[in-house]
């Protein structure tokens, strides 16, 4: 469906992505990745938004700007989101729909979908500027998918969101992800893990990774130790303090070892090979 | 008390250094251009032209009073960080407190240009009073429309709208805070009372209506 | 896009900083519209009404930036952008459905004005169609055209300037001063402090680039009626430019990268083309301090130059006939032919006022050198030549000549004149009258769009006969009657009957004075009459009335009386600046305009005071016979209060003095027909002697008469 081919862009002469090449169908995956390491710059890509100093996106084997479906296919939620904060729920959705083309015939039919996929349809009467948080980034997610997009960016889309609302994001997110291509950046590693079938994680501009969820895991694979705090400086080699917990009085220290120790491996989590990719201990 | 009251200029020092080099309009026309076009008016005239020079005063000195108040209260009413700054709001520091504070701060500036016309003119004192209540005025007139309006940009075109009108046109209208004439003395101050009066009136609606901002906020 | 519209008008309505204001505007508006009917029927003023009504029009203009700034920043504010340019062409649509919701806006008010006008205009029953047709525009250029231009700049400053508020308000502040007279003090400063002509031009003219408005807020010139408010070519270029150059800055922000790059390089190319084009702009009607405005360019420009009295110079030969050529668009282009009686001479002088730029001069052997210094020219050496070909253009700022209106009276040197003369005299404080005493047969053929009235024979812009002048008026200008011609839009128009009694009268009084009509107003009623707008006295003492052999012009002419006088007032000449009073004064007592209820005429006056009061004005002159501005600094400040008490005493003595001794001598005295006599000699002669010791003479002769006959009474 889209496809990065050696896709490099520049902000003045800082290089923001670098020589990125990617293949995109239709599943759910995970932009994961740091603050300041390009999520937000490459979704924008994606999205047509900035033009790349090098490479190409191809949208069904068609540049971007030839396109004539990539517009029309596309669904957006930006990191920073918001509407007319005079207008109805409604009325935005239907000016959302007057801006993607959408026939007016379908449009009742196409805003009442999206709302309800994304719990919202009692919402439709009530102004903008009564919705709560969460429920406006809900809004921006049905704004994403009106009219039948095959094609979903969604930028930071559980930012805000309480563990109520995130989970009936991803409950909307199972429910859509059928025949279409969603990506979703974040930080919150379990969502990628409840939602996306893949993951991409992004550091500095570079692709470190690709591939599903199980595969990333694997990467930490006998390389995570819960060890006493006494114990840590104990593990050799490069490593990294994933967390600290005191149990009974005692601290413990998760820990990311490059090489293989003395003490009992645990189960890698996601979060755990992210960790080792960004960290260079894989 | 004292170490509250450092904090609130600590604040309001910050935030008009956050107006950047918008802060310098005020010093730039009471500093150049009011003591240049006084000079002007007097090289113009035969000599003395002290009627000219409460034109000029008035015509400026009033109108860029509200300039600093209103570029403060911008951030208050109209920047997206604005919760945080009512979040940590403590009682005694309010937004009238700090328009206060502004208008001495711009008087002070008023001070130093009528020390010079003191040096070019005979009974400058009276004028200078009630170019003080006139500055009050429109700082009281700013104050209450941002706060009516949640809006700086309309005070601001409400501010310059009012001078052009009331010195430029109607001179002599009874709306006018201006006294346009040859003569400043005490008697002229009558209209200086009654003007005062007014604004502390604005004042009073204003500070009500920042009460009830409060209650409300965002 | 319908839907898009319908929602961003929703957007508007239910905004309450907008919506609420937007009404309060409107009803502010009407209330004001009420203030202007109520003026208007009270009145029938209706250029005095219309400019009360558009000079509040750029405050309307400031609300209307605040309502589609504040509209378009919803966009910013609320992060609507970045998803918006996801669509296709959707950050465009959602522009182009605020801005035609903003018009939608605009409709309301800018429909209250223009009917507005439209009434005034039914009204006032007045039936002229230019006018209509002017008012229409008006309507059009400065409330449809201004407040469309004002939402634009708007919605530009929130598309480029976004949410940097502090920019958007020194902008809207920045254009709302530079549309009032709020800007004359400090612009005047390089001028008046340091001698910066060139500046302050430059701060007018930028000033005039982003003037949208017909008539500043604060502005007290009037407007002529022939003239109108201004809507020369420039102010629709600029009209016009002030709509497409904020809409394509707008258009940046909604096409890509490369589209962008070229809409900017267009809006750059509009700047330079708009620039351009004001660079040209030829003759506007420029009525406010600066310097070169009607009002003071030519008192400006005078008081600098050396003092030449070219009274009485000769030529040394005479111009037998014009042959004219003008093309008047922007300003005027004129190629003049001039057959002179003397080819013989080595030196020949013309008189060509200094605002029109000499190109070429040429004779039938080809071109020749010319000096041009001010308001002359000097030419060499014809070769027996007898046709001089002028060929220059240029604008006068009082007597303009343009696509809008031309008033080029025949006593002004808008073509060259045979000799030196002095075209501003400093002491009147006004136009020289330059009234040949020589006609010269004319051909004139003029190129405008307008309809052109002149005093001589002829129509469709071509015009021939034999006159001392030629006067040349357009614009909403009309016979009003036959062979008088006048601004039909004014209430004190001439008539037929005026101008008989103008003529009766004068009859009678040179019959009273027992001298004989002076050549020039015999035949008055033949002589084709045009009265001239309001503004000619404006800086001028001079332009009231001037008599031309074949015409009159006249600024006012309200009945036969006023005429009569103002003809008269033409006639005796002013012999100084101090008489002017004392003349005034003559003519009432000569038309017997007199108000015997003023406290003047309840008591006799006291001969001998008066002598008094004479000698101590003479005394009080000579105190301070050079002072000037330098001078009076350098005095301190006692001497100051001392020089400000004399120049009292002496401004009330010298009305006092002229009061009383034209009463005495006029009105009072036994020889008061012999006095009018002596005096209409004295004021018609070259006689370079002061009034005051005439007078003087005539009083003390008068009191000694008195005294040796109540001598011989006694005895």
């Amino acid at each position: 469906m889209l496809t990065l081919k050696n896709l490099s862009k520049r902000f003045k002469s800082k290089e923001v992505l670098h020589s990125i090449n990617l293949r995109l169908d239709t599943k759910v995956y995970g932009l994961l990745g740091a603050n300041g390491a390009g999520k937000t710059t490459l979704m924008r890509c994606m999205a047509g938004l900035y033009e790349p100093q090098q490479g190409e996106i191809l949208y069904n084997d068609e540049p971007l700007h030839k396109s004539k479906s990539f517009r029309q296919d596309l669904g957006y939620l930006p990191q920073a989101f918001g509407m007319f904060q005079e207008l109805t729920l409604y009325e935005m959705m239907d000016y959302i729909c007057s801006l993607k083309n959408i026939a007016k015939s379908k449009c009742a039919f196409e805003i009442t979908q999206a709302l309800t996929s994304v719990n919202l349809e009692n919402k439709a009467g009530d102004r903008i500027k009564t919705l709560s948080g969460g429920m406006l980034r809900r809004a921006g997610i049905a704004q994403a998918i009106l009219g039948g997009t095959k094609l979903i960016l969604l930028d930071e889309p559980t930012a805000g969101l309480d563990p109520g609302e995130r989970a009936r994001f991803k409950n909307a997110v199972s429910e859509l992800k059928k025949d279409r291509m969603i990506l979703m950046s974040t930080h919150i590693v379990e969502d990628i893990d409840a939602c996306c079938d893949s993951v991409i994680v992004i550091d500095s501009g570079n692709v470190l990774f690709y591939g599903s969820c199980e595969e990333l895991r694997n990467i930490a694979i006998d390389k995570v130790y819960i060890v006493k705090s006494a114990d840590s400086d104990s593990i050799d080699g490069d490593k990294f303090i994933l967390k600290i917990n005191e149990l009974e009085g005692e601290i413990y220290h998760r820990v990311l070892a490059r090489g293989k120790q003395d003490y009992q491996s645990e189960k890698p989590t996601l979060e755990d090979g992210y960790m080792c990719l960004v960290k260079g201990l894989a | 008390m004292p170490g509250e009251r450092l904090g609130i200029m600590r604040r309001l020092y910050l935030e008009l250094k956050n107006q950047q080099f918008y802060y310098f309009v005020p010093p730039v026309v009471l500093f150049i251009v009011v003591p240049l076009a006084v000079l002007a008016a007097i090289k113009n005239g035969a000599g003395d032209n002290f009627p000219e020079c409460a034109f000029i005063a008035q015509l400026f000195i009033p109108s860029f009073a509200a300039w600093w108040p209103l570029l403060t209260l911008k951030e208050y009413l109209n920047s997206p960080g604005r919760e945080l700054l009512f979040v940590y709001k403590s009682g005694r520091d309010s937004l009238l407190l700090k328009m206060i504070f502004l208008w001495t701060l711009y008087l002070l500036h008023v001070l130093i240009v009528f020390i010079y016309f003191a040096y070019v003119f005979d009974y400058v004192w009276f004028l200078f009073i009630a170019i003080t209540i006139q500055s009050m005025f429109m700082i009281a007139l700013g104050y209450f429309l941002s706060l009516l309006f949640h809006n700086t940009f309309v005070p601001l075109i409400v501010n310059f709208s009012y001078t052009s009108i009331f010195v430029l046109v109607l001179l002599y209208s009874p709306l006018s805070i201006f006294q346009i004439g040859t003569s400043f003395n005490a008697g002229s101050l009558d209209k200086s009372t009654f003007v005062g009066v007014i604004a502390l009136i604005l004042f009073y609606g204003g500070y009500q209506l920042e009460k009830h901002l409060y209650k409300n906020s965002i | 896009m319908r839907k898009l519209y319908k929602d961003s008008l929703l957007v508007f309505l239910r905004s309450k900083n907008l919506s609420i204001a937007y009404f309060i505007l409107l009803a502010i508006s009407l209330v004001y519209f009420v203030f202007c009917i109520n003026n208007f029927l009270k009145y029938n003023e209706i250029f005095s009404v219309a400019i009360w009504l558009v000079r509040p029009c750029i405050l309307l203009s400031a609300f209307f930036i605040y309502f589609s700034y504040e509209l378009v920043i919803k966009m910013y504010d609320h992060n609507m952008v970045e998803y918006l340019k996801t669509f296709q062409y959707g950050l465009l649509k959602a522009y182009g459905a605020i801005i035609l919701c903003l018009l939608t806006v605009v409709l309301l008010p800018a429909i209250m004005f223009s009917s507005f006008m439209l009434y005034m205009y039914y009204y006032s029953g007045v039936q002229y169609l230019p006018f209509f047709i002017h008012l229409v525009k008006l309507s059009l250029l400065y409330f449809w055209l201004l407040l469309i231009v004002s939402t634009l700049l708007g919605t530009a400053m929130a598309a480029k300037l976004k949410t940097k508020r502090l920019a958007v308000y020194s902008l809207t502040v920045i254009f709302m001063l530079l549309n009032t007279t709020f800007t004359d003090v400090p612009f005047r400063i390089p001028y008046l402090l340091f001698n910066s002509y060139r500046t302050e031009k430059i701060l007018y003219n930028i000033k005039d680039f982003v003037t949208v408005v017909p008539y500043e807020l604060g502005n007290n010139f009037t407007i002529d009626a022939i003239y109108g408010f201004p809507m020369e070519p420039i102010r629709w270029i600029l009209a016009v430019f002030w709509v497409l150059f904020p809409l394509t800055l707008i258009l940046t922000e909604c096409f890509n990268r490369k589209t962008q790059k070229a809409l900017l390089a267009t809006s750059g190319l509009m700047v330079l083309l708009g620039v351009g084009l004001f660079s040209v702009r030829g003759s506007t009607l420029i009525m406010d301090m600066r310097v070169n405005s009607y009002p003071f360019a030519d008192p400006f420009y005078y008081l600098d130059r050396p003092r030449e009295d070219y009274d009485g110079y000769e030529a040394g030969f005479i111009v037998e006939e014009y042959d004219m050529d003008l093309t008047i668009s922007n300003e005027l282009q004129a190629e003049v032919e001039v057959t002179i009686d003397n080819p013989d001479l080595d030196n020949y002088e013309f008189t060509l006022y200094h605002g029109y730029v000499l190109t070429s001069v040429r004779t039938e052997h080809g071109e020749i050198p010319f000096a041009r210094e001010g308001d002359y020219i000097s030419i060499g050496n014809l070769y027996d030549a007898d046709i001089i070909m002028f060929k220059y253009y240029g604008k006068s700022p009082k007597f303009y000549a343009n696509r809008q209106a031309i008033t080029l009276p025949g006593y002004f040197a808008y073509y060259p004149q045979a000799g030196r003369k002095n075209i501003w005299d400093l002491d009147q404080y006004g136009y020289v009258r330059n009234t040949s005493r020589n006609e010269s047969q004319y051909s004139v053929k003029i190129h405008s769009g307008l309809k052109i009235f002149c005093n001589l024979a002829g129509t469709d812009n071509s015009f021939h006969g034999k006159s001392n002048g030629v006067t040349l008026f357009a614009g909403m200008y009309d016979e009003i009657d036959e062979n008088i011609y006048a601004e039909p839009m004014r209430n004190d128009l001439p008539k037929r009957e005026y101008i008989n009694e103008a003529q009766e009268i004068l009859n009678d009084i040179f019959d009273r004075l027992e001298r004989s009509r002076p050549e020039s107003i015999n035949l008055v009623l033949d002589k084709r009459f045009f009265q001239v707008p309001r503004n000619f006295g404006l800086n001028s003492n001079t332009d009231n009335l001037v008599i031309m052999s074949d015409h009159i012009t006249s600024i006012s002419c309200n009945n036969g009386t006023e005429l009569a006088m103002n003809i008269m007032e033409a006639i005796i000449k002013p012999k100084s600046a101090s008489d002017f009073q004392f003349r005034m004064d003559y003519l009432k007592y000569l038309f017997n305009r007199l108000d015997e209820n003023e406290p003047l005429f309840q008591t006799s006056v006291d001969l001998n005071l008066l002598l008094k009061e004479m000698g101590e004005w003479r005394s009080l002159t000579g105190k301070y016979p050079d002072m000037n501005g330098s001078k009076y600094k350098d005095l301190s400040e006692e001497e100051r209060e001392v020089h400000i008490t004399v120049e009292r005493r002496m401004y009330e003595l010298h009305f006092v003095i002229s009061e009383k001794a034209a009463k005495y001598l006029f009105y009072e005295s036994p020889q008061k027909e012999d006095n009018m006599r002596l005096f209409f000699d004295y004021f018609t002669s070259e006689n370079e002697q002061d009034y005051l010791q005439l007078v003087e003479r005539i009083v003390k002769e008068e009191l000694e008469h008195a005294h040796i006959k109540k001598s011989e009474q006694a005895l």
